[in-house]
């Protein structure tokens, strides 16, 4: 008969259904796989840019060691800018604003590449 | 038993005591005993509406149930149509010794014959010894006792047949046909769900490299993932080493506060830290530390305790 077989139709339409079925499967896979992806670099980009912030900023450490320098009320002896780092001397300088001073330094992130502390001078050199 | 060519197909005449041993394909011209055939005057365009009203017209005459309905339009307003019932003519197919396969197509010999067959009942003409006559111009089986006149045979090989015809099938013991429609209509539903839900998932995907991309760019990170790595290889480097250091000079003042002593110097470069502590017992100084760093020197001259310690 030419008309088509309803059980034929529902056969077919179950096999399109199964086909689709599949293929929702996979991108649904697709899709977490790619959502995790993001995810994943969305954690890396914002430890990224925290680890940035914190040790590879350089106009950020230079206004965190005048602010650190102007609050303990010390005058520098010798301050020097260069390309990779902040060079400091201090001298002459009384015990207790050497371990003001001091203590500030550590409890920020900086990378102190150099620091000799002595009873009346402080040398010290940051990264940036 | 009658056989004529159409083309190349058979017509053949079934009525309930048909019985043929053909094996070609057929098109078969059904008795008047097979369908309930009614003419209709409707205020409807096309046969299409009035097929939709047939159920409940025909629900005055004959009992509907598992019936199904043709319409053929014979003049504006006015429809021949007809009632059958699938299961009776398959049946009646089976019994004629045909197999649904053979079947072509089904006509109506209300439509067929209706050119050649007499336009009156008392003219009767026979076909597979079954009268055939017209009655109000509907055609009808006469019975023997009313044939007033028996024509010769009708050449039904001369027959065109024409576009009106039917098509049945064999619905499964399991499943009515109807349930075939719905749950195939379902499925289909399903699937185009479905298949709507796979093009935005596909969009969600297509749209996470640019997500990426501007993620990226907002936080300045370098395009590849190796230049990334690497910066950040290295500034992790630097926390850890900052990290030792500053737990390295939190356990030289704390050991200057827990034990005195003065201390000289404390002189950090190149991951390597000098200390110099005056009056202090060098041992317990040398034993303090050494348990939590690895010293590279302790030395004690003139009272001076000269510790190097690596990180």
């Amino acid at each position: 008969m030419k008309k088509l077989d309803p059980l034929y139709i529902m056969l077919l339409s179950a096999v399109v259904l199964v086909v689709s079925i599949v293929l929702f499967n996979k991108s649904i896979s697709g899709v977490e796989k790619s959502q995790s992806e993001l995810i994943n670099i969305n954690n890396i980009a914002l430890s990224y840019s925290q680890m940035k912030k914190d040790w590879g900023n350089s106009q950020h450490t230079i206004k965190v060691v005048d602010k650190m320098i102007a609050s303990v009320g010390i005058k520098i002896l010798d301050k020097k800018i260069t390309k990779k780092k902040i060079k400091i001397k201090i001298d002459k300088i009384s015990l207790k604003k050497i371990d003001k001073f001091v203590n500030k330094i550590l409890n920020e992130k900086l990378n102190i590449l150099k620091l000799n502390i002595s009873n009346n001078s402080i040398d010290i050199e940051v990264g940036i | 038993m009658n056989i004529f060519n159409s083309k190349d197909k058979l017509n053949l005449f079934l009525h309930s005591k048909s019985s043929f041993d053909i094996l070609s394909g057929v098109n078969i011209i059904l008795s008047p005993e097979f369908y309930w055939v009614r003419v209709f005057e409707l205020p409807m365009t096309s046969p299409k509406e009035v097929h939709s009203a047939l159920p409940s017209l025909f629900e005055e005459f004959i009992d509907i149930e598992g019936k199904d309905f043709y319409v053929k339009k014979l003049a504006d307003q006015k429809y021949i149509c007809f009632a059958y019932d699938e299961h009776k003519i398959i049946d009646g197919i089976k019994s004629a010794n045909l197999s649904l396969s053979q079947v072509n197509s089904i006509h109506f010999a209300q439509i067929e014959l209706e050119s050649i067959v007499s336009s009156t009942a008392l003219t009767c003409m026979k076909i597979d010894n079954i009268c055939l006559g017209f009655s109000d111009g509907i055609l009808v089986q006469v019975p023997i006792q009313l044939q007033v006149n028996t024509t010769n045979n009708i050449d039904i090989s001369s027959i065109k047949l024409s576009k009106h015809f039917i098509q049945v099938r064999e619905s499964s013991k399991y499943i009515t046909a109807k349930n075939s429609y719905l749950l195939s209509t379902i499925m289909i539903l399903f699937t185009v769900m479905i298949f709507a839900k796979i093009l935005i998932n596909n969009q969600i995907i297509s749209s996470i490299p640019n997500e990426i991309e501007s993620l990226k760019q907002e936080h300045s990170m370098p395009s590849s993932t190796i230049a990334t790595n690497s910066i950040m290889k290295k500034l992790k480097k630097t926390s850890q080493e900052q990290i030792k250091l500053r737990e390295v000079y939190k356990y030289i003042f704390d050991f200057k506060s827990k034990y005195g002593g003065d201390m000289i110097s404390c002189n950090y470069k190149n991951k390597t830290f000098l200390i110099k502590f005056k009056n202090i017992k060098a041992k317990k100084l040398v034993d303090y530390l050494e348990k939590r760093h690895v010293l590279s020197s302790a030395v004690v001259k003139e009272e001076i305790v000269t510790i190097g310690l690596s990180i």
